[in-house]
């Protein structure tokens, strides 16, 4: 099915650049946010890589997998976008940001919010590969290319992970300032 | 016990991300705002040499 959109897009259809934005903005927008923390991050970064995407499908090889060529690509622009945030931007206008694309920041749901929260409290290195393993269900060996690691690594960044956020729920009563991710 | 914990880290993510997909249709007119200018800017960058050497 992606080869088939792949194949139309490489031959100039326009139409099927859209029914690819279709298949894949929805959990690329998931990703972007859980790794960005913001929907203007994760807006910025979800539209430039359909745009890295639709001027380099060419350099795609068929024969390989779509999707970790495309998280690749969208962990690079959600770097990408937090490095020049963290220059450009004061938190104030990521918040302001988030209020002109008209959706509310804090997560609006009761249950497991205690440990959204403490995922987004993890360090980048051990969030990202959660992030890839837990929602977009990448294999191991998928997340070590998307993140160009040795796969050991990814294992222990994913062990460590997982240790870091139990931890967090074992202290979360008794306060967040005893905390340190 | 692992697998449970496992289910909850993906549900904890699938919950804290719904607001996201409501950006969907925002981003997708912006990609194809973006697109449309630099397709107009590579005509732009064609024509260029072509008014200067017309203006010798």
């Amino acid at each position: 099915m992606t080869k088939d959109i792949i194949r139309e897009i490489k031959s100039g259809n326009k139409e099927a650049f859209e029914d690819l934005y279709n298949k894949y903005a929805d959990y690329a927008l998931r990703v972007a946010f859980a790794v960005t923390r913001s929907n203007a991050n994760a807006a910025d970064a979800v539209q430039e890589t359909f745009i890295r995407i639709n001027s380099n499908i060419d350099t795609f090889k068929d024969e390989n997998p779509f999707d970790p060529w495309f998280y690749k690509i969208l962990i690079n622009e959600c770097r990408r976008v937090l490095k020049i945030n963290s220059i450009k931007n004061s938190s104030m206008d990521i918040m302001a940001n988030d209020l002109y694309l008209s959706v509310n920041r804090t997560p609006k749901f009761e249950e497991y919010e205690d440990l959204y929260f403490a995922i987004e409290k993890l360090d980048e290195i051990n969030r990202i590969p959660i992030i890839l393993k837990y929602l977009k269900g990448f294999s191991e060996k998928d997340i070590s290319h998307i993140l160009s690691l040795n796969i050991n690594t990814v294992k222990s960044r994913l062990y460590k992970g997982r240790l870091k956020l139990k931890n967090f729920l074992k202290v979360f009563d008794e306060g967040w300032s005893d905390y340190e991710g | 016990m692992k697998g449970k914990f496992d289910n909850n880290i993906k549900d904890a993510l699938i919950k804290g991300t719904d607001e996201t997909t409501k950006l969907k249709n925002e981003v997708w007119e912006r990609i194809n705002k973006k697109i449309q200018e630099d397709e107009r800017n590579d005509i732009k960058i064609v024509k260029i040499p072509r008014q200067i050497s017309e203006g010798f």
